[in-house]
């Protein structure tokens, strides 16, 4: 499947600019340089020829820069939605951890299945994930590792002896936790340098 | 030499384990006083090895101007030693989520120790 992330887009639509900027220009120039009659004509230079020129070249002009303002839009827009989404998924996350630790002390394997707490996480990470924020891609993918692991471990629990386990020997599940930690701590940090930007 | 934030990060990661293993006690406390802008609105302490570890929950005076402020939350941890009987303030960690962590599994091992719900689900 097919996935045009933020970034892939940017990427995209900045190269996109860039050809087509830069390739007419030298292709333009090129052209001027070694055969002028393909642009100029065989007939004398007029001032309407000129005209006709100037137009053709503002007009491109005119449909790159337009391109280039819609890139600034979407950008912007992405912008907007994560400063008034993060804060939310912050303390989201900060109490999805709280739940985690809560668990840690008193129950085994077996009630953190059952207890739902878990499957939060992934929830959390896919509703961050549409939020598009570059810089916190690399630690929301530590934290997406660690939870597919625990969450396979927890499915996988089939006979009722690993689901006695105490849930504080687990490292799979501490791991989460300090994963997890450590994306709050990022999304608070990400929101303090939007804040001081504006 | 200074610590790093990711030793900060592993050092409470350690007391959340101790805590949860029941390994250190918590107990209420009044060593941490904050400072002019910042009350503290519960604290909690627990000895581990020589170290006195402080986690508190703290009121701090956000100030939007010069003369309007509001009360904003957060927690705050501190590391004390016993020093000629009285306690001495080495440091305070710098502000990660893992101490509101700490800090709410504390107080639920406090409330768990002196059995908060024991006389409402014994029989």
């Amino acid at each position: 499947m097919l996935i045009i992330t933020s970034l892939n887009m940017e990427i995209v639509l900045r190269s996109l600019v860039t050809t087509l900027i830069v390739f007419p220009l030298v292709f333009f120039l090129l052209i001027l340089l070694v055969k002028p009659i393909i642009i100029f004509g065989s007939a004398p230079f007029n001032a309407s020829m000129g005209w006709s020129v100037f137009g053709g070249i503002a007009g491109y002009v005119g449909v790159v820069f337009s391109l280039s303002a819609a890139l600034g839009v979407s950008k912007l827009s992405d912008r907007y939605f994560a400063k008034s989404r993060l804060p939310d998924l912050q303390k989201k996350i900060v109490a999805i951890n709280q739940n985690l630790t809560n668990q840690a002390s008193s129950s085994n394997m077996g009630s953190l299945r059952s207890s739902q707490i878990v499957p939060q996480v992934g929830v959390a990470l896919r509703s961050l994930e549409r939020v598009k924020v570059e810089s916190l891609n690399l630690i929301s993918k530590s934290v997406a590792k660690n939870y597919e692991t625990l969450k396979r471990k927890l499915d996988g629990m089939s006979s009722p002896f690993s689901a006695k386990l105490p849930v504080n020997d687990d490292p799979d599940f501490w791991a989460l936790v300090n994963s997890l930690s450590e994306l709050a701590d990022e999304i608070e940090t990400h929101r303090r340098e939007e804040d001081a930007r504006v | 030499m200074s610590y790093t934030s990711d030793q900060w990060r592993s050092a409470v990661f350690k007391l959340l384990k101790l805590t949860s293993k029941q390994e250190i006690n918590w107990s209420p406390s009044t060593i941490f006083q904050g400072d002019a802008w910042t009350l503290v609105d519960r604290s909690f302490q627990a000895t581990f090895q020589d170290k006195t570890y402080v986690v508190s929950a703290t009121r701090t005076k956000y100030f939007i101007d010069e003369e309007e402020w509001i009360w904003s939350g957060g927690f705050d941890l501190s590391i004390f030693e016993k020093v000629s009987g009285s306690y001495e303030r080495i440091t305070s960690s710098p502000e990660i989520s893992l101490v509101s962590n700490l800090f709410s599994a504390a107080e639920a091992s406090y409330a768990f120790k002196r059995g908060a719900l024991s006389g409402l689900i014994d029989d």
